[in-house]
């Protein structure tokens, strides 16, 4: 148990380093910080990633897996018109978020609804937590 | 046109929230557009779907308010990022005499609420100078 938990302690401490690193260098188009926020949690098979994008659909999101690195790229796209308050975010965004276990590209799962982007991303087999039978002989 | 009802300090995500007894409520982000035929609000409520969404018009004040209860939860696993929360969402707008308060309509799609504000049918009228 004490061991588990210390390896989570040090995934949260990879995953906030990747976090600052994209929050000191910022966005090229004037993005404040790291968009879109996300969430993320972990069990001993995958992570979950949540990410809030309202108003995009599965056409304006894209995911991709590359190493250990995930990549969430979209656009909020708004109509013309004219706008008397302007709040909600616009323009394209890209976000890339690095795991430190190793993950199985073939079984990531994405989907966005109401506005929130599901992604989930199993682990490898072979970096998942073993129980080791210990032979008594 | 819309007076902001309620508005607190800004957080680093850019949303602002006002916390209520147990949970957190943010103010959503908003646009606004403005045309002949009247307004519209689009407000940034992901998570909510139709259930969970609450319009209501009263003394000429527009309440919007929603709940991400329809977002789906992460079951069996342990939080170990968190940047924003799937709570509730309120603000209200105060509305001008234009709006034809009957024909307030309202929609949510993809996490967006889209509240349409007809203006009434122009009450413009001339009045005659007479000279004397």
């Amino acid at each position: 148990m004490l061991v588990k938990a210390h390896s989570i302690w040090n995934d949260f401490a990879e995953v906030q380093n990747e976090f600052d690193r994209f929050f000191r260098r910022g966005f090229g188009e004037g993005a404040r910080g790291y968009y879109p926020p996300a969430n993320i949690a972990e069990n001993a098979d995958a992570y979950v990633i949540q990410a809030r994008v309202p108003g995009l659909t599965k056409d304006d999101v894209s995911v991709e897996l590359e190493g250990r690195a995930l990549t969430i790229r979209g656009e909020h796209r708004r109509d013309a018109g004219n706008f008397t308050r302007e709040e909600r975010a616009s323009g394209k965004f890209e976000r890339t978020i690095t795991f430190k276990h190793a993950l199985a590209a073939d079984k990531i799962q994405a989907e966005v609804k109401n506005g929130i982007l599901t992604v989930t991303l199993p682990k490898a087999e072979e970096a998942k937590p073993r129980k080791i039978e210990i032979v008594a002989k | 046109m819309f007076g902001l009802q309620k508005k607190a300090a800004e957080n680093e995500t850019g949303t602002q929230t006002t916390v209520t007894q147990n949970s957190v409520t943010y103010v959503p982000a908003v646009d606004v557009t403005e045309n002949e035929t009247g307004y519209t609000i689009f407000a940034d409520v992901p998570g909510a779907d139709k259930d969970s969404v609450d319009v209501t018009y009263e003394d000429g004040v527009v309440t919007l308010k929603a709940n991400s209860s329809a977002a789906k939860q992460v079951e069996g696993a342990q939080a170990i990022h968190r940047e924003f929360r799937l709570a509730g969402y309120e603000r209200a707008f105060r509305v001008g005499d234009d709006v034809d308060v009957e024909k307030i309509d309202a929609e949510i799609a993809n996490g967006v609420l889209k509240v349409s504000l007809p203006r009434k049918a122009s009450a413009k009228k001339v009045i005659s100078v007479s000279a004397k």
